[in-house]
């Protein structure tokens, strides 16, 4: 029979938040169960316990930071391990959200041994963040029920290994929670209880599952695995434990990534010439910065300085809570010299025109138009990162506005005529740009239509008048 | 020129309106409006509290009634009522386009708005050419006068555009114009609110809701001198004229009962008075005193003069019903106290026993329409409900309304989100805010909280939440309360669907239906009339004696009965077995009837909060003198030793003390009743106190009785209530005094009620000596049943305890059972061949309904679970299998293993006590015993282990949670202060095995345990459980 190594981690989620020096409690928290389902070691040490719902743990840790579970995110994570675990051994099996199976045994000629073997999985493994529990076993289920189970187990010693997954409890297999009540009741409460009973027996009393299971645990019934294939590309998404509004601070983290870069590179050989680099800002579009190396680079200190050399320009619209490091084209190091030479210069996208001119004349100069729902004309209409689509997302009617307004309204000094109004605005209050304005329309001695405003008498003046746009 | 109103929607259009009838009417006179109509979308819901606010503050505007409806986005119009015969219209198109659609939304149908003949309309165009034109021919064709054109000047976009559109389409169709302002504010600041409830429709924020939200403050109510800036002449002089075809009046709407209760020849009063004459041969077959028959006369009269003779005849008719059915019911209420509703057998309280109530029977004097509620047995009350929609048909009975309003969690999270707000912050401020703190008001712990209150979000936050409570957010049922016409209902009140399938309710709620005079009947639930009529059957079918009610409690004088309430030996009785009541029992220690009434009253949040209970205690004690400050304060508190106790005595005093009117009175209870939603209750505080001041009162005292107002709150419990539930306390005191396994099994069937679980009823049941039997495959029933041991009965424990099993298996099993030949299940697979569900079988094999065939739990589980013996050609194998014996590879079970199973197949135990097997591992340590505590002095040192069965923090107590701990001789009641509880939070909060080391606190026979240390052992029980199994 074969020999498996599973891998299970606890915590994947948790574990590549960035940690700050000073941590605070801190617990991942499925929001459908509204119970914890992560923590770390502070935490713990308030009492906060896995399991625990909210309120409790509220109660008593009362400085618990909170970051909902994202199953997705700890499958990407699952994925870039398998990727550096690929390096060393071949055949691995993915268990998503947070379980690598690795068949041992064709890599143990190469390894000259189980030891070795697990000694560069595990150097590989204490480089990474993540917390970890491992397990060998004839059998993928036997493997994975022992790691799940908190284990540290390596060894090829049938005996030994049966022994221990015998010692676990029905409540650490995977059988549904249906199931595990079920043998509960019926006394059987350990995995020795369950082996001891034969297939025959409980295919009688239990589902099909059941049976599967305890064929599989055992080695009885045979499985079919699917084996992970490295991806082409690299991508890279790194939450981060606290918002940043300052790019000059995105400095550590964005090392991190371009590290990680640098070593998947340097395995394959390549270069690339362009990363992607796209911010999560808090309240609205990510903001995505590409940065270009011509003749192309893999060193991560390179790449740190030309990003922060497009950085410095850029300004962040919100605080930034994530941020993804993306590659897709890559070249050989001696394709390099062919590139330079092809000169397809003045060919360009619309994304690198923007990076180009933001380069050269500043982030901020550099901006798109966005229609906004808002009666306070100033607030119409509003700069947007470049190149975002414009929509109105509320569907309402347009209304009768200006051609021109002016950018700041101005003393009304002419005789005018009013001809319509007033259209009066008084709110806004939410934002603290509340506006209370009375707008005429209204046309001059010349024939040309204003918009003008009125504000409110203030006691003993005079209202004043403004212009604030031209019809014509 | 003056200006009427014609289009002004309260916050009854929910989430639109943004001001209360109340204020609108309010400002609107005060602006000098003429009328003003309130025309709620599809709904007159707000329309009787404007009434009642004119007519309480005689206001001189008109109240136009009136309702807005929308068809499409194609059809907005306002219908407004000028005579009654337009209301019942109006009513019925509610009604239709509410019936027609789901719950909280409405359906109009072109034909509703063709089919109207009274109604005046007041359309507005929409602005859309093609619809416009199609509407404008409709509504003259089938209006011709009755039809206005609504402009509104909102000083909106483009509004001179719409202005000339309608000018022009009122001349091409011949529709007059009127002026109308569209109303949603009585005043120009409740913008920033507005905003947020239409922000909280939309499901966004109001930064997110942009162009949707109003531009301006236009919609409120605007001062005459603008009105007449910014409409023509001849568009205000229109709305005058509207407003003076108006003459409908609430007041107006005459209810009338039905008809059918009363027969031919007699009128209402007349068949009532025969009644009344029967009952007396009934109720006093031993001749009745010229006292009580004084008081008959004298509440006969009231109710002839009143014209409340149909109220009582509907109930009369409801609780004949309920005897024909064998249903048991109990009245309740001012009025159920009177001897008349004593002999229409409405209640069983005696009125020997309590003559003192009847002096508050209807008062003309208070203007309260008479109260009268009828609790039923719990699991039967729906069979009343259908014998009154049966009779009166669903025409003409209908549920009345509960305005559901917004409160401060709700008010909070709807302006949080409209503020955007995130919401897990959100959630944080509401775990987090202590709404019980009465020191340290919501704004400031908000602020403790992390929130910046100074910040100008942060002050905007707080006065719009502020603003937002007591805003109306939907209607919902009423408990029960019925309203039943003589007519179709919907010509009265609109009708509209609840959430329940098939129930209806009308668009006014418990106090409207008060203000308007109409009456309704409240057909109530109370699981505790289930027990006793259930313990009523038991009596009659095991012991051959037939008891009732009112046979049960025409005495009360049963020593025995009061010497085990003084104990407090009360669990599972009805009101007094809490455990606030139960530590109180003792130092009131209630003699008669009447110690009840108070023992009932006095144990809740009001009295407790106006600090009524030890100046009560200290007299009945005679520790403290009892005075009186006058002899009219005299008449009204000497039965309560001259504490305030229950609601009718605070309004009383108000009116003996400080001079308030009989309608004032009414308004103050109202206000009481609603006091936490509205805080309406300061407005009475300087009429009272300086009505007390100048009758001669102390300010000290004034003041005084003024708190005990604000802590009655709505918490104050009326005695008229507590008359009628002491009546039942004492009702099941006795039957558990003397027929123990009688209550406990009648109690346990009528499941689930009261405090306690059944395994804590059980375990009471067996400390009274009553043998309880486990569930059996052979014995039992369904429901727990009466056994005969040698003196007596044993209570055999039913099926329905037992969790995973089916009704319908208990049933197939029972049909089957072949019990009454002394046949019996021989063998579980018996049972199997009856083909019950396989989750029935296995919920009986771990109830271990089997143990008497010999098998334990397990393995006849696993033998039930076999499914090759289910096909017809394996029967016999199957069988030899069995005879092989028990299958080897599975385990019997420990007594840890049985105690686990117990509770987690029927939720209790028979065998031993789960601390008493820890006990005997050593486990605990040194405790001492719950039954032992009482050997032990006051102030001494002790530690007690037990099961957490409860845990408590009340309301009244601030920072203070009980817990109570059960162990195998009886409970413990801990005491854990707020500052215990935060050190120790690990054990105090999660521990279901808990062990205390404290002072044992005693008070008389009240003994308490002051936690000092607190330690969790659930672990230990687990650790039981696991060592059992290395054991084998």
């Amino acid at each position: 029979m074969d020999l498996w190594l599973y891998l299970h981690f606890p915590a994947l989620q948790l574990d590549s938040l960035l940690q700050e020096q000073e941590a605070r409690p801190l617990a991942v928290i499925d929001s459908q169960s509204n119970a914890l389902v992560q923590i770390n070691a502070q935490a713990a040490e308030q009492g906060v316990e896995i399991g625990m719902g909210l309120a409790t743990a509220a109660t008593l840790c009362r400085d618990l930071q909170l970051v909902p579970y994202k199953e997705a995110l700890e499958t990407g994570k699952l994925q870039e391990i398998a990727r550096w675990l690929y390096e060393l051994s071949a055949d691995i099996a993915l268990y998503p959200p947070s379980g690598l199976l690795l068949k041992v045994s064709p890599m143990l000629k190469l390894y000259r041994g189980l030891m070795p073997y697990w000694q560069s999985i595990q150097t590989l493994l204490e480089a990474l963040p993540y917390r970890y529990h491992y397990a060998t076993g004839y059998t993928p289920v036997a493997a994975r029920l022992l790691a799940r189970a908190g284990g540290r187990h390596i060894s090829d010693d049938a005996q030994k290994l049966k022994q221990q997954y015998s010692a676990c409890t029905i409540g650490q297999t995977d059988l549904s929670a249906v199931q595990i009540e079920k043998l509960n009741r019926l006394g059987i409460t350990h995995v020795a209880d369950l082996l001891n009973i034969p297939l025959k027996e409980l295919s009688r009393r239990f589902t099909l599952d059941v049976v599967q299971y305890v064929g599989r645990l055992s080695g009885e019934l045979g499985m079919s695995l699917e084996f992970h294939h490295p991806p082409e590309d690299f991508q890279h998404y790194l939450e981060l434990l606290y918002e940043i509004e300052n790019t000059s601070v995105l400095h550590h983290p964005l090392k991190r990534q371009l590290v990680l870069l640098e070593d998947f590179l340097r395995r394959r050989d390549q270069l690339c010439t362009r990363i992607q680099l796209r911010f999560h800002q808090r309240n609205g579009q990510p903001l995505e910065v590409t940065v270009g190396s011509a003749q192309g680079e893999y060193q991560a200190e390179k790449w740190l300085e030309l990003a922060q050399l497009t950085l410095e320009k850029c300004q962040l619209a919100a605080p930034v809570y994530a941020l993804t490091l993306r590659v897709n084209k890559f070249q050989h190091k001696e394709a390099q010299s062919t590139d330079l030479f092809a000169g397809r210069q003045g060919k360009c996208t619309d994304y690198q025109l923007v990076s180009l001119l933001q380069a050269r004349l500043g982030q901020d100069r550099v901006t798109g138009l966005t229609r906004q729902d808002d009666f306070r004309p100033e607030r119409a209409s509003s700069h947007c990162p470049a190149l975002t689509p414009s929509k109105n997302p509320n569907n309402t009617a347009p209304l009768l506005r200006p051609n021109l307004l002016l950018p700041e309204p101005q003393v009304l000094t002419e005789p005018v005529a009013i001809i319509h109004g007033p259209e009066r605005i008084t709110t806004g209050w939410w934002d603290h740009s509340a506006q209370v304005r009375d707008y005429y329309i209204a046309h001059n001695k010349a024939g040309q239509w204003y918009w003008l405003f009125r504000k409110p008498a203030v006691k003993g003046e005079t209202p004043q008048w403004f212009l604030h746009g031209y019809f014509s | 020129m003056n200006y009427a109103e014609l289009f002004c929607q309260s916050n009854f259009s929910f989430l639109e309106g943004a001001s209360h009838p109340q204020e609108l009417v309010s400002q609107a006179s005060v602006l000098g409006y003429e009328a003003l109509a309130i025309t709620d979308e599809c709904s007159v819901a707000g329309v009787v509290r404007a009434y009642t606010t004119i007519k309480q503050e005689q206001l001189p505007i008109k109240l136009i009634v009136g309702s807005l409806f929308r068809l499409d986005d194609q059809l907005e119009v306002v219908l407004l009522c000028p005579n009654r015969q337009a209301y019942a219209e109006l009513c019925r198109v509610i009604t239709n386009a509410r019936r027609r659609s789901e719950k909280g939304t409405y359906q109009l149908a072109e034909w509703d708005i063709n089919s109207l003949r009274h109604c005046l309309l007041i359309w507005l165009p929409t602005g859309q050419q093609d619809a416009d034109d199609y509407w404008a021919k409709r509504l003259i064709q089938y209006h011709k006068t009755r039809v206005w054109m609504g402009c509104r000047r909102l000083l909106r976009n483009n509004e001179h555009r719409h202005l000339a559109y309608c000018e022009k389409l009122s001349q091409q169709h011949r529709i007059p114009i009127t002026a109308c302002g569209g109303v949603l504010m009585h005043c120009a600041e409740r913008l920033p609110l507005q905003q947020v409830l239409t922000a909280t429709r939309l499901g966004t924020s109001v930064a997110q809701a942009g162009r949707q939200l109003l531009p301006n403050a236009e919609n409120s109510l605007r001062s005459l001198s603008k009105l007449h800036k910014l409409f023509k002449p001849e568009w205000l002089a229109e709305t005058l004229g509207i407003a003076d075809q108006c003459h409908f009046n609430l007041a107006e709407l005459r209810y009338e009962y039905p008809a059918e209760l009363v027969p031919e020849e007699e009128t209402p009063f007349s068949y009532l008075r025969q009644l009344v004459a029967q009952g007396i041969e009934k109720r006093f077959p031993e001749g009745i005193s010229p006292t009580v028959m004084a008081t008959i006369e004298k509440e006969l009269t009231l109710i002839e003069e009143l014209g409340y003779a149909h109220f009582f005849l509907t109930i009369h008719d409801l609780v004949q019903f309920a005897q024909r059915n064998n249903i048991l019911y109990q009245g309740r209420g001012s009025a159920a106290n009177s001897v008349v509703c004593y002999c229409l057998e409405i209640t069983a309280v005696d009125p020997r026993h309590i003559n003192v109530l009847f002096e508050r029977f209807l008062s003309k004097e208070r203007d309260e329409p008479p109260d009268i509620d009828v609790d039923f047995e719990h699991q039967r009350r729906e069979e009343v409900i259908q014998y009154i929609y049966e009779k009166y048909g669903r025409e003409r009975a209908a549920i009345a309304a509960t305005v559901i309003c917004y409160r401060f969690k709700s008010a909070l999270r709807d302006v949080g989100k409209a503020l955007g707000i995130n919401e897990s912050q959100l959630d944080f401020f509401i775990r987090n805010i202590n709404r019980r703190d009465r020191d340290t008001s919501w704004e400031s712990q908000i602020q403790e909280l992390g929130f910046d209150p100074h910040s100008a979000t942060g002050l905007q936050f707080i006065n719009l939440v502020n603003d937002i409570r007591g805003f109306p957010r939907h209607l919902s049922q009423h408990v029960g309360g019925f309203v039943i016409s003589s007519g179709p209902l919907y010509e009265l009140v609109p009708v509209e669907n609840a959430s329940m399938a098939d129930r209806t309710v009308i668009q006014w709620d418990k106090d409207d239906i008060e203000s308007l005079g109409l009456l309704k009947v409240d057909v109530l639930a109370l699981g505790m009339l289930t027990a006793i009529r259930k313990s009523f059957d038991l009596l009659r079918s095991h012991y051959g004696k037939e008891y009732t009610l009112a046979g049960v409690t025409s005495a009360m004088d049963d020593v025995d009965v009061y010497r085990m309430i003084q104990r407090a030996d009360t669990v599972g009785l009805f009101q007094i077995e809490s455990r606030a009541q139960m530590s109180m029992l003792p130092r009131l220690k209630p003699a008669c009837y009447y110690d009840l009434v108070i023992q009932i009253a006095i144990v809740r949040p009001g009295p407790i909060q106006g600090g009524m209970v030890h100046p009560y205690l200290k007299r009945r004690n005679g520790e403290e003198a009892v005075e009186y400050p006058s002899e009219a304060v005299k008449s009204v508190l000497s039965r309560t030793l001259g504490v305030p106790i229950f609601q009718e005595q605070v309004i009383q005093l108000a009116m003996v003390a400080a001079g308030f009117s009989g309608g004032e009175a009414d308004q103050l209870r109202r206000a009481m009743a609603a006091w936490k939603k509205t805080g309406e209750l300061g407005k009475f505080r300087h009429k009272l106190i300086h009505g007390m001041e100048t009758r001669g009162y102390s300010t000290e005292y004034a003041q005084r009785i003024y708190d005990q107002i604000c802590g009655f709150g709505e918490y104050g419990f009326p005695e008229s209530h507590s008359a009628s539930f002491a009546l039942l306390a004492y009702a099941s005191a006795w039957l558990k005094c003397h027929y123990p396994v009688v209550y406990y099994t009648a109690l346990l069937n009528s499941l689930p009620m009261g405090f306690y679980s059944p395994s804590q009823l059980i375990q009471d049941a067996r400390r009274h000596q009553v043998e309880v039997r486990p569930v059996c495959i052979n014995h039992s029933h369904w429901d727990h049943t009466l056994e005969p041991e040698h003196n007596g009965f044993a209570l055999r424990m039913g099926f329905r305890l037992v969790k995973g099993l089916s009704a319908e298996g208990a049933d197939k099993l029972l049909a089957a059972r072949p019990n009454r030949s002394g046949q019996q299940f021989c063998q579980a697979s018996d049972v199997k061949r009856l083909g019950l569900r396989k989750s029935d079988l296995e919920a009986l094999a771990s109830a271990d309904a089997f143990h008497t065939l010999g098998e334990d739990r397990y393995h006849t589980r696993w033998q039930l679970m076999d499914s090759e013996a289910e096909l017809p050609l394996f029967a016999q194998a199957s069988l030899d299998f069995v005879a092989e014996g028990p299958a080897p590879f599975i385990k019997s079970p420990s007594e840890a293993n049985n105690l686990v199973e117990d509770y987690a197949s029927v939720g209790l135990t028979l065998n031993r006590h789960p601390i008493e097997l820890l006990e005997e591992t050593g486990a605990l340590g040194r405790y001492t015993h719950a039954a032992e505590l009482k050997n032990l002095r006051h102030k001494s040192l002790v530690a007690v282990a037990g099961v957490v069965t409860g845990r408590q923090s009340p309301g009244t107590a601030a920072g203070v949670t009980f817990i109570t701990l059960e162990d195998h001789t009886g409970n413990s009641n801990i005491v854990v202060w707020l500052a215990t509880a935060r050190a120790q939070q690990r054990s105090y909060l999660r521990a279901t095995i808990l062990k205390v080391h404290g002072i044992l606190e005693r008070e008389g026979d009240v003994i308490h345990i002051i936690a000092g240390r607190l330690t969790d052992l659930s672990p230990e029980l687990n650790d039981l459980v696991a060592r059992s199994r290395d054991f084998q």
